[in-house]
């Protein structure tokens, strides 16, 4: 029975990681293939991702949200194929560490850029949603 | 004989088993191919097809629907123009000195003033978000003052290439007296027109002439009149230009 509820948990973490790669790579491909963002009065997006927050280590942002949800999704397909419950101790500790980047991510957003970017937002909603999926599984885990 | 009935029984028992356990394990291997293979592939098209979405988001060169107004869409009085000031072909740049992604094209209008220089007008108006940045208005009187001493050009230059220098200081007054002292300008002169009613008129007509043809981002390309996409690269650039001197 807890195991049951733990793979539908871990379907969960599948989906949101799935989503929260695509959105993060959709942001680095822009920035390696697109347009130079303009900068404009009427997006947020231009802003935030043409600011020096978006860089870090030479690189942007975006790309460690790439890797990031990439690992989550493996680590969650890994799971349900071996069954293997250490993974799932990951997957409870490792959204942590991504809700604190995104905690750091919005912060600058609202509170020094003054704009906001909705891939970023969707980006931080899907993190924030793997940290509670990650609390649940925690739960049944009870380690 | 029984016995052996019942040894055989047995045997044939556990072969079945066997069968039905190696059945089960090539089940359960293709279903843990079946995964993997499905793991891998969704990945890949994840990835694929935002590139395409990225790649079609902004096709080459595609002129949009807007368009600069009749009177705004020629070269006007006081406007700066590179090139051939005659030519039919205008491209019209509406930029902000203290916008990184203007900056980002400037070496691109460098080039392709020195490569179209004989054949096409290239014309540089003033659009500073003063929203976003600080200094922009600034340093777009600045790049003003220096064209009343025959130098807008070079000062535009210095601004672009030093942008992010400049971009984060408090003030700027010291910083852009010290360029056009660089430039050989008569400095108190520079100051003083920096600071002028006439100056300052010119740039406020140059944003006035941006918002009018609503223009709400900088760099805004117009080619005779009509605005294109931004090019995402100097060889799409080039791709445009040589475009519409072929259609001339």
């Amino acid at each position: 029975m807890l195991l049951k509820r733990n793979n539908i948990i871990v379907i969960l973490v599948l989906i949101v990681s799935f989503l929260g790669f695509v959105d993060a790579t959709y942001l680095t491909v822009k920035d390696y293939l697109g347009q130079v963002p303009p900068c404009s009065i009427v997006e947020g997006c231009e802003q935030v991702l043409t600011s020096s927050y978006s860089k870090f280590l030479g690189l942007p942002v975006s790309m460690f949200g790439v890797f990031y949800y990439l690992l989550v999704f493996l680590l969650a397909a890994f799971y349900l194929d071996l069954k293997i419950e250490k993974i799932l101790k990951f997957l409870s500790i490792l959204p942590i560490v991504g809700f604190l980047a995104t905690l750091y991510f919005v912060y600058i957003q609202l509170f020094v850029l003054n704009y906001i970017c909705l891939y970023c937002m969707f980006s931080a909603l899907s993190s924030t949603l793997l940290l509670f999926l990650g609390f649940m599984i925690r739960r049944n885990l009870k380690f | 004989m029984t016995e052996l009935n019942n040894k055989e029984l047995y045997e044939l028992k556990k072969e079945e088993k066997n069968k039905d356990k190696k059945v089960g394990d090539i089940k359960k291997a293709s279903k843990r191919l079946f995964w993997w293979l499905f793991v891998t592939v969704i990945i890949i098209a994840a990835v694929w097809s935002m590139v395409k979405v990225v790649a079609n988001n902004a096709p080459v060169g595609e002129k949009g629907i807007q368009k600069l107004s009749v009177e705004d869409m020629k070269i006007l009085p006081g406007d700066w123009v590179k090139g051939d000031i005659n030519s039919n072909i205008v491209l019209i740049e509406y930029s902000d000195l203290q916008c990184p992604a203007c900056g980002a094209y400037y070496p691109f209008m460098k080039q392709l003033t020195t490569e179209f220089g004989d054949k096409i007008a290239f014309v540089y108006r003033h659009f500073p978000l003063k929203q976003l940045h600080k200094h922009a208005e600034a340093a777009a009187r600045a790049a003003e003052a220096a064209g009343k001493q025959g130098k807008f050009w070079e000062m535009h230059d210095i601004l672009f290439e030093r942008q992010q220098m400049w971009s984060a200081k408090l003030t700027v007054k010291a910083t852009f007296s010290e360029y056009a002292k660089e430039l050989g300008l008569d400095v108190d002169k520079f100051e003083k027109d920096a600071d002028s009613l006439e100056i300052r008129g010119k740039v406020e007509n140059n944003f006035l002439s941006g918002e009018r043809n609503k223009v709400n981002s900088t760099p805004s390309f117009f080619l005779n009149g009509t605005k294109l996409q931004n090019p995402r690269g100097y060889e799409e650039f080039k791709e445009v230009i040589n475009n519409a001197i072929k259609e001339e």
